[in-house]
């Protein structure tokens, strides 16, 4: 039930218009690194307990007031540069608040979601 | 009064009942015959001035409210802010016994003031307290043409209980001033000029439309003039300005298109300061302009005309290159056919080029919108995009009309629908007051029912909480409205804001659902309206349950009641 997380502020204008990706068409095939099952449970719980759904959606899935995240997320490095010191709206995220390994298992719940529906014509 | 009141055309009068207006009341059930005006029985009064709010932005014209002019003005209060800074006529007539001598023990003292309006004067239009029936006959008619001239707002009468209870002669003639529409000023013709000048050597101008088009004639005109220009629209929708779908309307890239623009004019823009500029609330809050150097800026607007000291509506100053005092619809004749004269040959044809790239633009953005809407499409909650969808799919071959405010749910309707039809969007609150959306959305299908209209609104669940009788009434009326709602469980606003401030605070989230969720007991929406006499589906949890529900709920609405759909959704 606790917020977090939110990699943009609140959509000023546009919904989702306008802003730096962080997440780009979904990962496709054999090349996407394997993810540790363990990893991701762990990241999902994460990703709750900090908050982080209240404005990305509880699947990464995006909203007017936080990017799509995932399922191809930043590299890590980039991903970590984003939480610990936001250049949007985004509430900064400190070690004290989400320690390195808990943030990587963030990262692995993001590359996990699924793909996307496609939506008929 | 009831002769006055029929001869200015109110068709509806929205009332919680209150002893300071007993005569007026029910001298209209009886004398008038409860119809033109008919009574709409309210559970508060916030609703009664919201439900006006949402009819004269679909009908083009007020109907009316009584209230106390002490505590039914007090739970008014609010909705009359929104009224007031959304620029929509509301017409309130107020009950007080002004002479002390008359009034009965108790608790008509405590109902009764001495300038009953001055409680919302600082955010009303005009307000008049008649002292005999010709005052009050001449006042009516001049506050309703003051509440309809732009820029429209809020009025108030005071119907003294003496002057509505007192016997009249028997060879008492009222006479009841005609009423007449005013003219709404058209902006300078010489700086309308020069505007056109700007917007046809412009080699990207973009044309913001906020509370624009007030009428289907004002979205008509936009069309023509961003068509004449081949310009790039951006739709801030305070209004039903501009189609979704039209390969001009670049909405869904505005900060994009604003940056790169030329020329940027604003038509009723609300806030232009924070249209060029990008705001970082951070613990160092800092700004930043969007304009490329040396790109004009324009307003036309008649938002000069309305501006009151205290409340602070009237958001950061712009310092924009040329202001026009003026009304935007009125004045876009002059502005399309000044567009056509300059426009010559050559500029033609850079305009016919520059349309191409904004039509490939504006399809490529609802491609990428549509592929976005996917993510999560079987999560639960329900994603908001879903949600849009499978309502779109259920009445898209209707003649629908949806009547709610769009960020809490991300936009994605006017993303992801065609909206093409003045009556189909009618903007948000104008003041940002939470409790406006069930009972204007209600006021909207009322002034629907008569067109056969599909009414629909996507309900957040913390605005139905404040004043949840509205379903009641809605019942009551047979009122046919399709609520959506919106179950976050959350005031996902402020729970976004506690997470900012715990962070800042490097304290974390843990306990920011404190004061901001609306859970634990989860609230049963569709008991609530069940209880209230409303057709209720749900909560539903599984997206697959959504459609099928759907179809039910406006069975129910095309037989001319309300339903309501409880779809427990992710926060935004």
């Amino acid at each position: 039930m606790t917020p977090a997380c939110m990699l943009v502020a609140v959509l000023v204008s546009s919904a989702f218009g306008g802003r730096a990706a962080l997440s780009g068409p979904p990962a496709r095939g054999p090349e996407r690194p394997a993810l540790q099952e363990s990893d991701v449970e762990r990241g999902k719980q994460t990703f709750m307990r900090v908050g982080c759904y209240q404005c990305h959606g509880r699947e990464a899935q995006g909203a007017s007031t936080g990017p799509r995240l995932g399922p191809n997320p930043l590299p890590l490095a980039a991903f970590t540069r984003a939480i610990r010191t936001p250049r949007n709206e985004m509430p900064p995220y400190s070690v004290k608040l989400l320690s390195d390994a808990e943030l990587a298992d963030v990262h692995a719940f993001v590359a996990a979601r699924p793909r996307p529906h496609e939506l008929s014509k | 009064m009831v002769d006055v009141v029929k001869a200015i055309g109110l068709e509806y009068i929205c009332a919680n009942p209150g002893s300071s207006f007993r005569a007026l009341h029910e001298a209209i059930v009886n004398y008038g015959g409860n119809a033109k005006p008919e009574l709409i029985t309210c559970c508060h009064e916030e609703s009664s001035v919201a439900m006006a709010h949402g009819f004269a932005k679909i009908d083009g014209r007020p109907i009316g409210v009584m209230a106390h002019g002490t505590v039914g003005l007090q739970h008014a209060a609010m909705a009359v802010y929104n009224a007031y800074c959304d620029r929509v006529p509301v017409y309130i007539i107020v009950g007080n016994t002004l002479d002390a001598t008359e009034r009965r023990p108790g608790v008509e003292w405590t109902h009764s003031v001495q300038d009953a309006s001055s409680l919302v004067r600082d955010f009303s239009k005009w307000d008049d307290t008649p002292i005999s029936l010709e005052h009050f006959a001449e006042s009516a008619v001049r506050a309703y043409t003051l509440a309809n001239t732009p820029p429209m707002g809020p009025v108030l009468l005071v119907a003294d209980s003496e002057l509505q209870e007192r016997p009249v002669a028997a060879d008492f003639e009222l006479r009841i001033p005609k009423v007449t529409a005013s003219a709404p000023p058209q902006g300078d013709m010489a700086a309308v000029v020069e505007v056109a000048k700007l917007l046809v050597a412009a080699e990207n101008p973009v044309i913001v439309a906020d509370r624009a088009a007030r009428t289907p004639a004002g979205l008509a005109r936009l069309i023509e003039l961003a068509e004449a220009l081949q310009a790039a629209v951006v739709d801030q929708g305070g209004r039903m300005n501009f189609p979704s779908r039209h390969p001009l309307n670049q909405s869904g890239q505005s900060r994009a298109t604003l940056a790169a623009a030329d020329v940027i004019l604003g038509l009723e823009v609300n806030d232009f300061w924070g249209t060029i500029n990008t705001y970082r609330d951070q613990l160092h809050r800092s700004s930043r302009s969007l304009l490329k150097p040396g790109a004009k800026t324009i307003a036309i607007s008649m938002r000069d005309l309305g501006v009151k000291a205290n409340y602070q509506d009237i958001q950061r100053f712009p310092a924009l290159d040329l202001t026009i005092t003026g009304d935007a619809e009125a004045t876009l004749p002059s502005l399309v056919e000044a567009v056509k004269r300059l426009a010559t040959g050559d500029r033609r044809r850079a305009f016919e080029a520059r349309g191409k790239t904004l039509a490939e633009s504006s399809s490529n953005a609802y491609e990428r919108s549509r592929a976005e809407a996917g993510y999560a499409w079987d999560a639960s909650p329900v994603t908001t995009a879903r949600l849009s969808l499978e309502l779109w799919e259920a009445i898209r071959h209707d003649d629908w009309s949806l009547v709610s405010y769009l960020n809490p749910v991300s936009g994605w309707p006017m993303r992801l629908w065609n909206f093409d039809r003045h009556y189909q969007f009618i903007g948000g609150s104008g003041g940002s007051g939470i409790g406006y959306t069930a009972p204007a959305s209600t006021g909207a299908a009322l002034a629907n029912r008569k067109h056969g209209r599909l009414t629909v609104t996507i309900q957040p669940d913390g605005d139905l909480m404040y004043a949840p009788g509205i379903l009641w009434t809605a019942a009551h009326h047979h009122i046919p409205l399709l609520m959506v709602m919106h179950n976050n469980r959350a005031y996902h606003q402020e729970l976004m804001h506690l997470q900012r401030m715990a962070n800042r605070h490097n304290r974390g989230v843990d306990r920011a659902h404190i004061g901001t969720t609306i859970a634990d007991p989860n609230i049963d929406y569709a008991k609530v309206a069940q209880g209230l006499g409303v057709h209720g589906e749900g909560p539903i949890e599984n997206p697959a349950d959504l459609a099928p529900a759907l179809r039910r709920a406006i069975a129910v609405v095309k037989r001319g009641e309300p339903a309501l759909v409880d779809v427990v959704t992710q926060p935004r």
